[in-house]
């Protein structure tokens, strides 16, 4: 071999040799592809949940998918691989093109849009979706990037929204699963039964989005399955009513608490007055039952006494009526200058006239 | 003849080989060697698919990039705040200003919420979590901080809507807190963010300011109120504190009555027994003497006329009764 033929092979193979290294892609964890040859697509690499794991349901159930998809685009069946598992792998550079798709959840924040309840109230809706690409190849074909997908997704769920809050009055969309609320006076039940609630209210939509469902006017909204992508949830950031409509509120508001600050005003009233009337009544009664038990006392010491001098009546009665009148007369006449006519006669004069004290000249006062 | 050292291409090419060999094995050193530290964990990826978690400590990798590893940090508190942001912080990291729903249409609106009562509230609140699931973390949503933070609003919003005004305002708080937190772990669960939510504290939680001054009033009223009651039980206490005192008072007086009744009975009776032997010794006398006695001690305080019925008008002196009638007639 002559030295040209041999630098001729050794570039060939080095070409050859970057041409193979050029052929070599990485799928990351969060990323799942399509690839393509010559614009078909010959194989899809689905994502799994399971860091560094194959998800084998799910490629069984997009091999399926293929297989159909194969059939209905006149493609020979079996010719998508569909594989899984993130790394790095290698493909024909050139020929086929590789397309790098999320396999992660994501998040589609929308702007706020006016929907109108059933009850007729305006409100500004803000919500938020968890979505996956589902399917990689569906997804590929018809929405291609995520930016695309978001313009989708949001024509959808308001579309969807729109129809679903409308069936339902405001509170049902506010309230999850309360009929009562405490309230400073107490726990009250609220005005009007809730029959559905908002988590059923946003299964409903998260069902319908998915699936597809019907609009206001009638015509066919197509869900985000036939897409490729699988909505985890959607969940209302805001709900809130628009200045017409707030008015009212702050109006009723208002009232209510005019009715709570009369209320206290009158608790407040009726309290001090109840409080004042007892402690009145109270003392009435404090002061009455001591005046009965001053009395009962009293007259138990003049039953006490009066037992006591009759007892010692009974040693002698003359002698001790005898000792009590001149008592009597000491207390009647033993002070002060009292001036008495009386007749000698009398009880309380028997013992004057004893002595013959009547008999002659009455005795010069002293 | 000495060795001279002369630059050939050979010598070029042989240099240029040591030095990038050299550059190759540093550069193969730096890119393979990483330490983890502590709280925090490696997640390492082997072109794109995961390959192990490493523990705090030094570590090496595959170098030049076919290897990576992302640190994640197990330990650090995320904040997520709600109706609020910080504006300013001091050194410690501690808030010092904040941007509240007053200043902000942003806020107004992210704070602002129905109640089940279809009142507006405006509620703030702060919400803390850490990472639990380094792998979910990283691998399994696009923007987990942004996913937390939706889900915190919707959280909020949903807790609010199943309570009343005043248990937002006031009395139920803690319950709405809790409730928030479950609700919100809940959520964060089926996202599989691997996260655990550690606090969702509610900050201020007001009325909105078209209404603000009903609701200040409500609690002039209550205040008002409880300081008229205040009066009255004051009233109460002093009252009831003031003839408690008056019946005992009488109870004792009752009390005094009944001892000296009865001491002075009992005095009375010692003397009447005493003065009973004398009599029965001798009646007569002790009589006499007794009357005597009284009528020393009584007739100083008399003006006396005492008539006896029994003696006609004859036998009383006329002019004694001239007498006594002009006596009657001085007092």
């Amino acid at each position: 071999m002559g030295k040209k033929t041999k630098m001729a092979l050794g570039a060939l193979a080095a070409i050859g040799g970057l041409y193979a290294a050029s052929g070599l892609y990485v799928i990351d964890e969060t990323e799942q592809a399509v690839v393509t040859q010559l614009g078909r697509p010959t194989r899809i690499i689905v994502g799994s949940e399971n860091p560094g794991h194959i998800d084998e349901e799910r490629i069984e159930r997009i091999e399926t998918w293929a297989r159909n998809y194969e059939r209905s685009q006149g493609y020979e069946v079996g010719s998508i691989e569909v594989i899984g598992g993130a790394g790095i792998r290698w493909r024909l550079a050139g020929f086929n093109s590789v397309h790098q798709l999320p396999d992660t959840n994501l998040r589609y924040n929308a702007n706020p849009e006016e929907v109108q309840t059933k009850d007729k109230r305006q409100l500004l809706i803000d919500n938020y979706a968890i979505w996956e690409v589902e399917n990689p190849l569906l997804y590929y074909n018809k929405v291609n990037n995520v930016a695309t997908a978001k313009v989708r997704l949001e024509d959808i769920i308001y579309s969807v929204l729109r129809v679903e809050i409308g069936k339902y009055n405001l509170h049902e969309i506010i309230r999850t699963e309360s009929n009562s609320i405490e309230t400073i006076e107490g726990e009250i039940p609220l005005d009007q039964t809730l029959l559905y609630g908002r988590e059923n209210i946003l299964k409903d939509v998260l069902r319908k989005v998915n699936e597809g469902t019907t609009g206001e006017d009638g015509e066919y909204i197509p869900g985000a399955r036939g897409l490729g992508i699988n909505v985890l949830d959607v969940s209302l950031i805001r709900a809130e009513l628009l200045k017409a409509n707030q008015e009212a509120v702050f109006n009723r508001m208002s009232a209510e608490r005019q009715k709570i600050a009369d209320l206290f005003q009158a608790q407040g009233t009726a309290e001090d007055r109840r409080v004042r009337a007892e402690t009145d009544r109270r003392a009435a009664e404090i002061s009455s039952v001591a005046e009965t038990e001053a009395l009962t006392i009293r007259g138990e010491a003049d039953a006490e006494a009066t037992r006591l001098y009759v007892e010692a009546m009974a040693e002698n009665p003359e002698f001790f009526q005898f000792w009590q009148t001149l008592k009597a007369y000491e207390a009647a006449f033993g002070s002060g200058n009292t001036t008495v006519v009386m007749d000698a006669g009398s009880e309380f004069n028997k013992f004057l006239s004893m002595f013959g004290m009547l008999d002659g000249e009455p005795e010069e006062g002293q | 003849m000495d060795e001279e050292f002369v630059v050939t291409p050979k010598v070029i090419l042989a240099g240029l080989g040591i030095v990038t060999a050299a550059g190759l094995g540093l550069g193969g050193f730096f890119s393979s060697y990483y330490s983890i530290p502590t709280g925090s964990v490696g997640v390492e990826t082997r072109f794109g698919q995961y390959r192990q978690t490493t523990n705090p400590g030094p570590h090496f990798k595959a170098p030049f990039g076919i290897d990576k590893v992302e640190e994640i940090s197990l330990e650090r508190v995320h904040v997520i705040y709600v109706g609020l942001r910080p504006e300013d912080t001091d050194r410690e990291g501690n808030v010092t200003d904040w941007l509240n729903w007053g200043e902000s249409e942003e806020m107004l609106h992210e704070s602002q919420m129905l109640t089940a009562d279809e009142n507006i509230a405006q509620v703030t609140g702060v919400v803390q979590y850490y990472i639990t699931d380094p792998l979910a973390w990283t691998f399994n949503n696009d923007d987990p901080e942004a996913i937390v933070k939706d889900a915190t609003d919707a959280a909020f919003r949903q807790v609010i809507g199943d309570h009343g005004i005043d248990e937002a305002l006031t009395i139920g708080k803690e319950n709405i807190q809790y409730e928030m937190r479950r609700m919100l772990q809940a959520l964060i669960d089926d996202y599989d963010i691997g996260v655990n939510i550690s606090n969702v504290l509610l900050q201020d939680v007001d009325p909105p300011a078209a209404v603000a001054g009903a609701f200040s009033n409500v609690q002039t009223q209550k205040e008002l109120s409880q300081a008229k009651i205040n009066l009255a039980l004051a009233y109460r206490n002093s009252r009831l504190t003031e003839v408690e005192g008056e019946a005992k008072a009488k109870i004792q007086d009752a009390e005094g009555y009944r001892a000296t009744r009865v001491n002075t009975a009992l005095g009375d009776i010692a003397q009447f027994r005493a003065l009973l032997e004398q009599y029965e010794n001798a009646p007569e006398s002790t009589a006499l003497k007794l009357y005597l006695e009284t009528m020393e001690e009584i007739y100083p305080h008399l003006d006396k006329f005492i008539i006896d019925g029994s003696l006609g008008g004859d036998s009383l002196d006329d002019a004694l009764r001239l007498q006594m009638l002009k006596i009657l007639e001085e007092d």
